[in-house]
């Protein structure tokens, strides 16, 4: 398989911040890559580099199996979609979208008929002649995107895109650009704090963390087996508690958290012992929720007794707060999903918990 | 360490050495001509000047010899300490009611003169870009024998005599020099008020404050660069201004500047004139100086 | 309402003198009279037949055509080194650049004089246009850096990472950038050149500016010709500033 980007043991480092410490990623070619992180992570200068705004330290930088190091990034066959977009304040759309082609000296036929054609993908032909503080946000995000490809880059990258977008335009947004990674089958590259942007577009996600990659793979796996604490923790809500190793048999386990009864866990990583402090992560949506007549607990199902401290409606789910003796659990449900009328319940109600044993995500605290 | 890695680290070196030295020569090539310029005729000329205060003339020829005098012969003369005293009170007064008209005149055009302020703004600083030497005529007009204000009083029936009182004195200078300066300060404080963010005065009103307490403590503290940035300039053209007094002033209103124009003209006492020239930048620079301290102290939070 | 009031008196003051001067330049007695006699233009044709004050004007079009151009080769790339890098003194530098501004230009002019007569160089056009040079460059310098700092600096990076190298990118999105700036700075030193008399006081030859020409008319006392010059300096003053502030005001935008 070719590598369409790749950056073997990458160090950057502005006076005393290390940016960037020995990063190494391999993007394929087609690939839907994400980037995702906390501010300061390291992954917009990750970007920079690839982009050919900062020269690394150490490492190497490979661009179609050719090291790039020093390529200055207007003789990189890759475009950015800047933060922000990055639009020409003095040229027209037109003009911004058709730059990159009037750079290379192309005829100007060609340049039109280029322009309208990346106008026309984006539905915005009619604003050809605007200047681009006349246009909406999605807009500018949009011609800032055609702006990037009307160069044919072999990698788009990505630099929060869709940072300046309301929650609406955001996800429509994120589908144009899912299905424009497809129709060009070239290699995004995308870079965002947002981790449900992340999980819902690309095929892997890096999450980084102090200039390093702490773990790279599928959204799914990301979400579903997060190989660390502060990837459990970034990712989706999560109740964390804390516990100690009280039994271990196979690859599972007994954790004791608090005053409860040991828990089943069903996954506890082998370097840890009994004994041992551990952090526990859960997943508020794959807790069950009974009021009364809990059904059947299926194997290898932690029966737990709560009550109820709070609720709360947010429309498409409604949140528990849940008290299990000395610990606060959020529990996430659909409401057409619940057992019970969730209206009638006040704080104090007794409740019934099913966590399933694979539900308990076990660290080293 | 595999081989690509090694080669492209020394490239690395190499290539940043390759940089700074492209960086270094690029900043040479524009900084070095615009500070040559201004060393040679600038920081050059000032600097000869303070070496030439501190010869003097004997037989009409200078002496190198450093000492002084000249600084001595200027402060024990009371002909010249009263011009400079002269220049200093002409200049606090021109600052003082430069800043009283001025600045709520900016205060009308950022916050009152709504729909208009575009306009009254272009009014308020096409003076600027008009002849200085015209502006300063023009009271010479108004305020002469033959001029506007006799004319109308005598039209009246007022007075049947034209009255002399009204120029060349330092009542006709002041006001000139008033009237040219205005849109000095009222440009600068404008745009300091411009800037101020429309919310910060709500949240002060919002906050309890009444229209006073939110111009002293909101308003006034944020526009303080403005404004001294608009005295000082006053300050330093009034003070060393020379066509006003020339002008409309009278035999007792002459100031440095005129002094210092006499040293090299008909008096040609270059080294004299050299010190005369030294004080004057000596108090320019120390009102500067005195002013951003002022600045400094009035930026700091008030309790 | 009393600030309106205030508002109202200050223009009043600002602008009756000016009325005045431009009312008075049409009147046909050679004294002022109230009310003005008569109306005529024969103050202005008696300029137009002056030789002496068409080659001033010359003169001082020649003195703006060297200090304009050279004020702004010297005064952008300035702007450029403080916005760009980082030296040494830089911070002293930027301060010392406004020194012309604060000192009177008679001071600036006497100080250059000296060191002129030091060299043996002949007073000229040329002298006054160095010192001018010397009076003006901050301006340039402060409204270009100013311009220069508010610059979005990635706009310059959007057009490399399209393909445009360094000469480009400078060509067709920085200077179009700041262009407003220095052609609004470009505008102002033109002014303000046209009209000084400070610097040119000493450091012209036998040749006179405008400015030095009006000088010796008004010392020789009041004539209506010079109400005359002055309308037509005010009008040509309007002119430059509508252009000028459209240039230096869309800054704000």
């Amino acid at each position: 398989m070719v590598a369409s980007v790749r950056l073997t043991n990458v160090s950057k480092r502005f006076d005393e911040l290390e940016a960037v410490r020995e990063l190494s990623l391999s993007v394929e070619e087609g690939e839907f890559l994400t980037l995702l992180g906390p501010s300061g992570c390291g992954k917009t200068t990750t970007l920079r580099i690839i982009s050919g705004f900062e020269v690394p330290d150490e490492g190497s930088v490979l661009i179609d199996d050719k090291v790039v190091n020093h390529v200055p990034p207007f003789r990189r066959n890759v475009n950015t979609v800047f933060q922000n977009y990055a639009l020409f304040p003095h040229m027209t759309v037109f003009e911004n979208v058709a730059y990159g082609l009037s750079l290379r000296k192309a005829p100007r036929g060609q340049i039109a008929k280029k322009v309208h054609e990346m106008l026309e993908r984006v539905g915005l032909v009619a604003k050809a002649r605007n200047m681009p503080r006349e246009l909406s946000g999605g807009e500018m995000q949009r011609i800032a995107l055609v702006r990037a490809l009307i160069n044919e880059p072999r990698v788009l990258l990505l630099d929060e895109p869709l940072g300046a977008l309301d929650a609406k335009l955001r996800y429509a947004m994120q589908l144009e650009l899912k299905h424009m990674h497809k129709n060009l089958g070239i290699t995004f590259i995308l870079v965002t704090h947002d981790q449900e942007e992340a999980l819902v577009m690309s095929d892997r996600i890096g999450v980084m963390k102090s200039g390093r990659m702490l773990q790279l793979d599928t959204p799914r796996e990301i979400f579903e087996r997060p190989g660390s604490r502060f990837v459990a923790e970034f990712i989706g809500t999560g109740n964390l508690l804390q516990g100690t190793v009280s039994a271990r048999s196979g690859s599972g386990g007994k954790i004791a958290l608090g005053e409860t009864r040991a828990w089943e866990a069903a996954a506890i990583p082998d370097e840890i012992p009994v004994g041992a402090r551990v952090a526990v992560v859960m997943r508020p949506q794959k807790i069950g929720l009974y009021l009364d007549h809990p059904p059947q607990p299926p194997a290898g199902c932690n029966v737990v007794r709560a009550s109820l401290q709070e609720i709360f409606y947010a429309g498409s789910i409604v949140r528990f707060f849940v008290d299990i003796g000395g610990a606060t659990l959020l529990v996430e449900n659909i409401p057409e999903n619940l057992p019970f009328d969730y209206l009638s319940i006040r704080p104090g109600a007794a409740l019934t918990l099913h966590v399933p044993a694979s539900a308990l995500l076990i660290y080293r605290d | 360490m595999n081989p690509v890695n090694g080669s492209s680290e020394s490239a690395t070196t190499s290539f940043q050495a390759e940089r700074r030295r492209q960086r270094l020569l690029w900043f040479l090539l524009c900084f070095g001509p615009p500070f040559l310029y201004l060393l040679v005729f600038m920081l050059l000329p000032y600097a000869n000047i303070l070496l030439y205060s501190f010869w003097k003339v004997e037989n009409y020829a200078i002496v190198h010899d450093l000492n002084i005098d000249n600084y001595l012969k200027f402060f024990e003369n009371p002909l010249y300490t009263r011009v400079l005293w002269n220049s200093l009170f002409v200049a606090t007064v021109v600052t003082t009611c430069a800043i009283l008209v001025g600045y709520p005149l900016a205060f009308f055009l950022a916050f009152v003169a709504g729909k208009h302020r575009r306009l009254l703004y272009f009014l308020v600083i096409a003076p600027l870009w008009t002849s200085f030497l015209l502006r300063a005529f023009i009271w010479k007009l108004i305020l002469g024998r033959e001029g506007m204000i006799n004319g109308l009083l005598q039209y009246v029936g007022l007075t049947d005599e034209p009255i002399s009182l009204f120029l060349y004195n330092q009542f006709s200078v002041c006001l000139t020099l008033t009237y040219i300066f205005i849109p000095f300060v009222t440009l600068p404080v404008f745009t300091a008020l411009e800037k101020i963010p429309r919310g910060y005065i709500e949240a002060s009103m919002d906050l309890g404050g009444n229209g006073l307490q939110t111009f002293r403590r909101i308003i006034l503290p944020l526009s303080i660069p403005g404004l001294v940035a608009g005295g000082i300039f006053t300050f330093a053209l009034s003070f060393g201004d020379f066509v006003t007094p020339t002008l409309l002033g009278g035999p007792s209103s002459i100031m440095i500047s005129n002094v210092v124009m006499g040293q090299f003209g008909a008096a040609f006492d270059w080294p004299f004139g050299s010190a005369i020239v030294v004080i004057v930048i000596g108090v320019i620079l120390s009102a500067v100086i005195l002013a951003s301290l002022a600045e400094r102290r009035s930026s700091a939070p008030v309790v | 309402m009393a600030l309106r009031i205030f508002a109202a008196a200050a223009f009043a003051f600002l602008y009756i003198p000016i009325i005045t001067l431009v009312v008075y330049s049409f009147s046909e007695a050679r004294y002022f009279t109230f009310p003005p006699v008569g109306f005529s233009f024969k103050w202005y044709v008696t300029l137009f037949e002056d030789r002496e004050l068409l080659q001033s004007v010359r003169n001082s079009l020649i003195v703006t055509g060297i200090v304009v151009p050279a004020t702004l080769a010297l005064g952008i790339p300035a702007a450029f080194a403080i916005d760009r890098f980082d030296f040494p003194g830089k911070a002293i530098f930027e301060r010392v650049v406004l020194l012309p501004l604060m000192v009177p230009g008679v001071i600036t002019g006497l100080a250059i004089l000296l060191v002129i007569k030091g060299v043996d160089m002949r007073l000229s056009l040329t002298t006054v246009a160095i010192g001018h040079t010397v009076g003006w460059l901050p301006i340039v310098v402060t409204q270009v850096y100013a311009r220069l700092r508010r610059f979005d600096r990635r706009l310059e990076e959007a057009s490399m990472d399209l393909g445009g190298n360094r000469r480009q990118t400078f060509l067709r999105i920085t200077l179009p950038g700041i262009k407003n700036a220095i052609i609004g700075s470009a505008l102002l030193v033109f002014t303000l050149s046209f009209d000084e008399i400070g610097m040119t006081f000493f450091l012209t030859g036998t040749q006179n500016t405008l400015p030095m020409f009006i000088w010796s008319m008004l010392r020789e006392g009041v004539s209506p010709e010079i109400n005359a010059v002055a309308t037509i300096t005010i009008a040509i003053s309007i002119v430059l500033i509508v252009v000028g502030l459209r240039f230096l005001g869309k800054e704000k935008d």
